[in-house]
C-alpha cells in the first residue's frame, strides 16, 4: 500500500521532470551539452553626422538572422528620432527620422549576435529570379566578350566562376576586362564587374557585405563578397573577391546584399559610420535558449537564465548539490559506505572545486590529523565539550594561517588555496571525527575518514561535472527525476554490498 | 557471483540494514519513545514501574551543586559504578570495587581521590561522553558481579545477553563475552565473542569471534558451545514485558545475571545490530515474519509470548 503510494509518486515526478526535460530539450531545441564554440558577441554600429536643421531621414541597413547566425536583442538609441525598420528586398534596414534637428548627431545600432547552432545545414533556397538587364552598348560588347572567353576556358558552372574571378585579379590580360574595371580596379569596381559578368552570363549572383566577427577588436571593416546561386546545390555559394575561394570565414556576418552603401542620410553631411565588436560575456546558455528564436515557451519564461548573473552562478552550484546527496544516498544505502554524517562528503566536494582534488585530498588530510592531534592533546586537559570545540577551531585558524604563509615564502601559490577550505567544513569534520573515534574507536574512525573522503571524490569527480552543471542549470526540471530516484532508494530494503561481505559466513558454510 | 550471494543470503533469511530500518524500525518504533530508551534513569524508572529487576540505583548527580556533596553520597557504599545517563559504547564509565582510608580503588588496581571522582563527575554533567555533547546526568549505581557460571568463558569485564523482541516477542538472542581484545567490554564489535542463544532451550549454540565462527574461547579455551544460560526464563519474561515498558515495537533488550540478585535489565536499545543473526548463524527475517503474521500478538500475556518463542525459535 505504501510502496504503491511511492512508485506512483515517484513516477508522476519522474514522467513531469522527463516530460518538460524532454519537451525542452526537443522541440524548444535547448542544447543538451555546453558548447564551447558557441559564442556571442555585441555589435554596435554608430552613425554620426551633422545635421543642418532641415528634416532628417537617416537609413542604415541592419543585419539579419541567417543559417549561420542569429540576431537578437536589438536595440536602437536615439533620443527624439521617430524609428521604424523595414525590409527592402533582401535587406533589412532601419529608419531614423526627425522634423528638424541641428549640431552632431549619434545614432546607435545595438544587436547580440550569436552563431546559429540549430541551423539545419543544407537548406535549399528557391532559384531566384534572374532579370534581364540592359548595359551600354561598349560595355555590351565588353562583357559578351569576356564571357566567351571564359566559356572557351571551362567546363562547368564551377570553373566559370573561378574562372572569373581569376581574370579580374589581372585585368591588363585581358583588354575587354581592362576596359571593363580599369587598370587597378577598386573592391567596388572590381564586384561591379564581377557581377556584370556573372549576371549577363545567366547567373543569379549578388554582392554582400558584412563584418568578421573573428576579429573582434573594436573597429570592424565592412568586407566585400560575392554570392552566386549554384543550381546543382540550390542554395547560395559566397566568393571571396580576392581569391574567389568559397570558403568563408566562420566569423563572416552578412550584414545587407547589393552594392549600395551602409547608410543614406537625407538632412546631414560627414556621415561616419563605425561599427565595433565586442565578444559577449553573456552567458553561453542563455544563448542556448534563444537559439530558438520563435519558442516563446512559458518554460523559457520563468527560467533560472533571466536571474542575474551572479546568481545564476550560486545556482549553478546549488542545483548540483541534490545530485551529490543522491549519490551520497546510494553509495550510503545501497553500497554501505560510512561517511561523516549525511551531507559533509557534498560539503568537502564543494571545497574541493576550488583547491582541485589531489591537492584538496592532501591538504584537507593534512588539517584534519592536525586538529585531530590538537584535539586529543587538549582530551589530556580533560576540557568541557564546547570550550573544547571552540580551541580545536582555533588552531585549525591558526594552522590554516602557518601553512598559508609558508607556502608562500617557500613559492607554492597553491599553499593559499588552502583558505578556501570552508572552515565550518573542517571543524565539524574534526569534531564528528573524534565523536567517532571516541564512541567506536580508531579504527572506525580511519574507515569514516577513508570513506568521507572517497565520497566526496566520488561526487567531485562525478557530479561536479561540466556536464551535468549544465544539464541541471538548463533543465532544472531534472530535480523532479532526482527526487524521484532519492524517493525510491528511501524504500530500498535490499543488502548493502558490504553486507554481502560482513554476512559472507553464511554463504561459505 | 554477487547476485548469487544475496540469493543465498535471501534463503537464509538474514536481515540487512536497509530492511531493518525500513520493515520494522520505522513502523515499529516510533521516536516518540526514544528517549525512553537513551536515558539510562528513564529505563530504570520504567522498569521498575513494571517490576522488572535492575541494578540499583544509589544516587543521582545532575548540577555541578551536587558533585561538592559527593563525599557524602558516596559514604554508605564501597562497591559502585558511575556512568553518564546518556553515554554510548560504555564510554565514560567507571568501576569501584573497594573503599579504603577515603580513596577509591577501581576494577583494575587503580586508586582514584575523592577529587578525581568529582571531576570526572564534571565532565559526564558537561556532556563529554553523551551523544552530541548534550548536558547529562552521572548515575551512581549497584556493581553487578557477574554469575559464576560465565567464569571460565569470560576475560575480564561482564559478559551481557541481548535479547530481540519483536512486538514483546523475544525472536533471537546471544550473550557478549568480553575478551582480551575487546578490553573488558561486551562488545562484538571491539573484539567479544558473540555466542548465540537457543530462544528455545536457553544454551548456547554457536558462537562468532570476529565474524568467524569458533568453538572456544580465545583467551580462557574454554568451551563455548552447549553452555546453558540460569535463569532463562526470567531473563525472557523481562526480554518479553520491555515492549510493554517502552512501546517500542523492534528493541534490543541488554540483561545482565548478577551473582546475587540474578537478571538485571541493563539497558535498552532502540536499534540493535544485525551481528546476533552471525553469532546465532542465523537470519532474522523469517521469525520477524513469523511473529508479524500472529493475529492479536501485540495482546498476548508475557507468558503467551514467551511460550510461542520457545516452541518456534529452537
Amino acid at each position: 500500500m505504501k510502496n504503491t503510494h511511492l512508485f506512483l509518486l515517484s513516477l508522476v515526478l519522474a514522467a513531469l521532470g522527463l516530460g518538460i526535460f524532454f519537451y525542452k530539450a526537443f522541440v524548444l531545441n535547448l542544447a543538451l551539452t555546453p558548447d564551447h564554440e558557441s559564442q556571442v558577441w555585441l555589435v554596435e554600429a554608430k552613425l554620426g553626422f551633422k545635421a543642418d536643421g532641415r528634416p532628417v531621414k537617416a537609413e542604415m541597413y541592419i543585419p539579419q538572422s541567417s543559417d549561420s547566425f542569429l540576431v537578437m536583442d536589438e536595440n536602437f538609441v536615439s533620443r527624439g528620432y521617430g524609428l521604424t525598420t523595414k525590409r527592402q528586398d533582401e535587406n533589412r534596414k532601419a529608419v531614423w527620422s526627425i522634423r528638424s534637428e541641428e549640431g552632431w548627431q549619434t545614432l546607435y545600432y545595438r544587436a547580440v549576435i550569436r552563431k546559429n547552432q540549430t541551423a539545419r545545414n543544407g537548406k535549399k533556397v528557391k532559384k531566384p529570379a534572374v532579370f534581364e538587364f540592359l548595359l551600354p552598348e561598349v560595355e555590351q560588347e565588353a562583357v559578351g566578350g569576356i564571357i566567351e572567353k571564359i566559356k572557351e576556358m571551362s567546363a562547368d558552372e564551377e570553373s566559370f566562376i573561378h574562372n572569373a574571378f581569376e581574370l579580374l585579379k589581372l585585368p591588363r590580360s585581358d583588354k575587354n576586362v581592362l576596359l571593363l574595371a580599369g587598370s587597378r580596379p577598386t573592391n567596388e569596381r572590381r564586384v561591379e564587374v564581377l557581377l556584370k559578368i556573372l549576371k549577363k552570363a545567366g547567373f543569379a549572383a549578388r554582392s554582400v557585405q558584412g563584418i568578421d566577427l573573428g576579429d573582434f577588436v573594436g573597429h570592424a571593416d565592412i568586407k566585400h563578397r560575392i554570392e552566386v546561386y549554384s543550381k546543382e546545390k540550390k542554395k547560395w555559394i559566397s566568393y571571396n573577391i580576392d581569391t574567389g575561394s568559397s570558403r568563408v570565414p566562420s566569423g563572416f556576418l552578412p550584414w545587407w546584399f547589393g552594392e549600395q552603401g551602409l547608410t543614406e542620410v537625407k538632412g546631414g553631411e560627414n556621415v561616419i559610420v563605425n561599427i565595433g565588436i565586442e565578444r559577449s560575456q553573456e552567458n553561453l546558455v542563455k544563448s542556448a535558449l534563444k537559439n530558438n528564436q520563435e519558442a516563446s515557451s512559458l518554460f523559457l519564461d520563468f527560467s533560472l537564465l533571466h536571474l542575474p548573473l551572479d546568481i545564476q552562478a550560486v545556482y549553478r552550484v546549488l542545483l548540483l548539490i541534490p545530485l551529490g546527496a543522491l549519490l551520497v544516498v546510494i553509495l550510503r544505502n545501497v553500497v554501505g559506505v560510512k561517511t561523516f554524517g549525511t551531507f559533509m562528503p557534498v560539503l568537502i566536494a564543494l571545497a574541493f572545486r576550488e583547491t582541485e582534488l589531489l591537492w584538496g585530498i592532501f591538504l584537507f588530510t593534512l588539517l584534519l590529523s592536525g586538529g585531530l592531534m590538537v584535539r586529543f592533546y587538549l582530551e589530556h586537559l580533560k576540557l568541557l565539550l564546547v570550550p573544547r570545540l571552540a580551541a580545536i577551531v582555533t588552531v585549525v585558524v591558526i594552522m590554516m594561517v602557518f601553512f598559508s604563509i609558508m607556502t608562500q615564502k617557500l613559492g607554492l601559490d597553491r599553499g593559499l588555496s588552502v583558505a578556501l577550505f570552508p572552515m565550518i567544513v573542517l571543524a565539524m569534520t574534526i569534531e564528528r571525527m573524534s565523536i567517532v573515534w571516541d564512541e567506536l574507536g580508531p579504527g572506525d574512525a580511519m574507515k569514516q575518514g577513508i570513506g568521507t573522503m572517497l565520497v566526496a571524490s566520488a561526487i567531485f569527480l562525478l557530479i561536479f561535472h561540466e556536464l551535468f552543471e549544465h544539464l541541471l542549470f538548463v533543465f532544472p526540471e531534472l530535480l523532479f527525476v532526482i527526487l524521484a530516484f532519492t524517493l525510491l532508494l528511501g524504500r530500498y530494503t535490499g543488502y548493502r554490498v558490504v553486507e554481502l561481505y560482513r554476512f559472507r559466513e553464511f554463504v561459505n558454510k | 557471483m554477487m547476485m548469487g550471494t544475496v540469493r543465498k543470503l535471501r534463503e537464509k533469511g538474514i536481515l540487512g540494514i536497509n530492511a531493518r530500518n525500513a520493515a520494522y524500525i520505522l513502523p515499529y518504533n516510533n521516536r516518540r519513545f526514544y528517549p525512553l530508551v537513551d536515558d539510562k534513569l528513564k529505563t530504570k524508572e520504567l522498569a521498575l514501574q513494571a517490576g522488572v529487576a535492575v541494578p540499583e540505583l544509589y544516587a543521582t548527580v545532575e548540577i555541578q551543586r551536587q558533585v561538592r556533596d559527593l563525599k557524602d553520597t558516596l559514604e554508605p557504599y564501597s562497591e559502585f559504578v558511575i556512568k553518564p545517563a546518556k553515554g554510548s559504547g560504555g564510554e565514560g564509565i567507571i568501576l569501584i570495587a573497594s573503599k579504603r582510608n577515603g580513596r577509591f580503588r577501581k576494577t583494575n588496581g587503580l586508586l582514584l581521590e575523592i577529587d578525581d571522582l568529582k571531576h570526572h563527575i564534571s565532565m559526564i554533567i558537561g556532556g563529554v561522553f553523551s551523544l552530541g555533547g548534550h548536558p547529562d546526568k552521572a548515575i551512581i549505581e549497584y556493581k553487578i558481579s557477574h554469575d559464576p557460571v560465565f567464569e571460565d568463558v569470560t576475560y575480564m569485564g561482564v559478559p551481557d545477553i541481548r535479547i530481540i523482541t519483536f512486538l514483546g516477542v523475544p525472536v533471537m538472542s546471544m550473550i557478549r563475552l568480553p575478551s582480551r581484545m575487546s578490553d573488558g567490554k561486551a562488545n562484538l564489535h571491539q573484539g567479544a565473542v558473540g555466542a548465540g542463544i537457543c530462544i528455545a532451550t536457553g544454551t548456547t549454540c554457536s558462537a562468532v569471534w570476529h565474524e568467524n565462527f569458533i568453538t572456544e574461547h580465545p583467551d580462557t579455551g574454554a568451551e563455548l558451545l552447549g553452555l546453558e544460560i540460569p535463569y532463562w526464563n526470567e531473563l525472557l519474561k523481562i526480554a518479553a514485558s520491555s515492549y510493554d515498558m517502552t512501546g517500542l515495537g523492534y528493541q534490543g533488550v541488554d540483561l545482565v545475571l548478577d551473582k546475587s540478585r540474578g537478571p538485571l535489565l541493563l539497558e535498552l536499545n532502540a536499534r540493535p545490530g544485525l551481528s546476533i543473526q552471525i553469532a546465532n548463524n542465523a537470519g532474522l527475517s523469517g521469525r520477524l515474519k513469523l511473529v508479524e503474521q500472529q493475529e492479536g500478538v501485540r495482546k498476548w500475556s508475557v507468558e503467551e509470548k514467551i511460550s510461542f518463542a520457545r516452541e518456534q525459535f529452537r
